[in-house]
């Protein structure tokens, strides 16, 4: 390499952007952001005089954003949801698996459905094939019985098989349907973690088949059972890895909620042995909503007192997960503050304990 | 509200519509990432909207030293009181088509996104924006001496890189 070929290849990949967009809005945006934290910090009356000042394409600064009630689709303007996250409803798409008011989609931020199902009423197994071209895949089984107490449909179980795994993993049916009819995008994602699923082969054929069942594995028929079953593709995977370098975790680099796909923006991770002396802390977003996504992985087994991490710098009050679990906070807007992970009560000491603990955080895509 | 504000507001608007293809283009080789890139040129602008009347010189060079501060801050890290600064997150690449992007990259531009901050911030500006070493050590607020020794460091590292190898051009290159 020399000098040369060094700022070619700067010029190049500055080349590929091509014309800056339009960034004043976002411009008057941040500067009012920063406006209402100095207004907050020093009072209404630097707010009022703060508020004179914008003129040219920067008055839009002190216009309030549009916000419509939650359940207004017909309004152009961005609606904002019960938890005061943007919200917007999610149209159909081609390659949305439909029927009787239920819906697959065909995607969810990175997730692509690969291959899904609907059963007729009554249908008491079901067969979907796919022609993988990952092995990391995240599956939705479901089974709904309108009819059946809670208790009865607990006790029916939908028993999910990948290829030649046969009774790989079960799941009870609900008498609740998904309120809308969206069903669930994925949430069981077979295999070691990071790796995928060793029963599924890049390149050849894939079918999971779900069978209705009771306790004792027996097959089993209801009038009004309704099975799903469906298989998504993820999409690129940010890891969380140990003090070892090995990965204890992954973490899709896109999520979705109501309606919007964020980004991965930040992640910060170590190990638990190390929370327990200190703690993690990663910036939030200067402005805008984003996602927080924060807790513990790869926990070297379960204890009868868990200890519990305490994540704060969130809108409301603090919030305390389990170790071993993880869990995303929606917050309707970042100002640049810390997010912090500490070890809450009980402390039982950390010896011998192996896990990273992690906050990261996701901010809207365009 | 005074004429002169409004000039300077004005003056403000001209700045962003004509500079934010360049500033953006500098944010790019930076943080290798178009999303991230708008953000910190929107974050840099609105830092300067706030002292826009009270410039002296270039104000190019004043976003663009807010720009690079703002850049180096970010991801920023504190691990039991310590400050450090951190990489952005590890990625690795899916098997899924319309992922190969990823492996479009060269192998050079993979070798910058490997540098710590401050020295891919040398090089960005010294061989991309062609700024002398002295503009580049006002621009990052260190001595100039700090420069040339960030600026061998990367160099040094771009060339060893093992994504470079096998290397038959080891010419010098200062």
């Amino acid at each position: 390499m020399n000098l040369s070929d060094l700022r070619e290849e700067l010029t190049a990949q500055a080349d590929t952007l091509g014309t800056a967009p339009d960034l004043r809005d976002g411009v008057a945006a941040k500067v009012r952001q920063a406006k209402r934290r100095r207004a907050a910090t020093a009072g209404v009356g630097a707010s009022l005089a703060v508020a004179a000042i914008a003129v040219g394409v920067l008055t839009g600064v002190d216009r309030p954003a549009p916000l419509v009630p939650a359940g207004s689709p017909s309004s152009t303007g961005p609606m904002v949801g019960a938890n005061g996250m943007p919200y917007r409803p999610v149209a159909a798409a081609p390659g949305d698996i439909t029927k009787d008011g239920l819906r697959l989609r065909a995607h969810s931020a990175d997730s692509l459905l690969a291959g899904g199902a609907i059963g007729d009423l009554g249908q008491r197994s079901l067969s979907v094939g796919w022609n993988p071209t990952t092995t990391k895949i995240s599956l939705t089984i479901e089974c709904y019985v309108p009819s059946a107490s809670p208790e009865a449909a607990m006790d029916l179980m939908v028993r999910a098989s990948i290829g030649s795994m046969q009774g790989y993993f079960s799941t009870s049916c609900s008498p609740a349907m998904e309120a809308g009819g969206d069903l669930p995008v994925g949430g069981i994602e077979p295999g070691p973690t990071g790796e995928g699923s060793p029963d599924v082969t890049v390149g050849g054929t894939g079918t999971l088949r779900v069978d209705l069942v009771d306790r004792q594995n027996r097959p089993v028929s209801r009038p009004d059972v309704r099975l799903v079953a469906a298989v998504y593709e993820l999409g690129p995977q940010t890891e969380i890895r140990d003090a070892d370098r090995k990965v204890a975790g992954v973490l899709p680099d896109t999520l979705e909620q109501q309606g919007y796909t964020y980004r991965l923006s930040g992640l910060m991770a170590g190990p638990v042995t190390d929370i327990a002396r200190g703690r993690i802390e990663l910036e939030a977003p200067a402005s805008g909503p984003f996602l927080v996504t924060y807790g513990t992985v790869g926990i070297d087994g379960l204890r009868t007192d868990p200890a519990y991490y305490t994540l704060s710098g969130i809108t409301g009050e603090a919030t305390q997960i389990q170790e071993g679990a993880y869990e995303t906070a929606p917050q309707s807007a970042g100002r640049g503050q810390w997010l912090t992970l500490t070890r809450g009560m009980p402390d039982l000491g950390t010896e011998g304990t192996k896990g990273t603990a992690f906050i990261a955080t996701y901010v809207p895509t365009r | 509200m005074t004429g002169e504000d409004t000039v300077e507001r004005a003056s403000f608007d001209d700045f962003v519509a004509s500079r934010s293809t360049r500033l953006l283009r500098t944010a790019y080789l930076l943080t290798h990432d178009r999303a991230l890139a708008e953000d910190l040129v929107q974050t840099a602008l609105s830092k300067a909207w706030f002292a826009w009347g009270r410039i002296e010189g270039r104000p190019e060079a004043y976003v663009r030293r807010i720009m690079v501060n703002t850049y180096s801050s970010w991801w920023r890290r504190r691990w039991n009181g310590e400050e450090a600064t951190a990489d952005l997150p590890e990625r690795h690449d899916c098997h899924r088509p319309d992922h190969v992007r990823v492996d479009e990259r060269t192998d050079l531009w993979r070798a910058l996104e490997r540098l710590p901050k401050r020295q891919r911030a040398v090089v960005v500006l010294r061989f991309y924006e062609d700024l002398s070493e002295a503009e580049t050590a006002e621009i990052m607020q260190c001595s100039v001496g700090t420069v040339k020794s960030q600026a061998s460091r990367a160099l040094a590292k771009l060339r060893i890189d093992p994504s470079l190898r096998p290397a038959a051009d080891e010419e010098s290159v200062r």
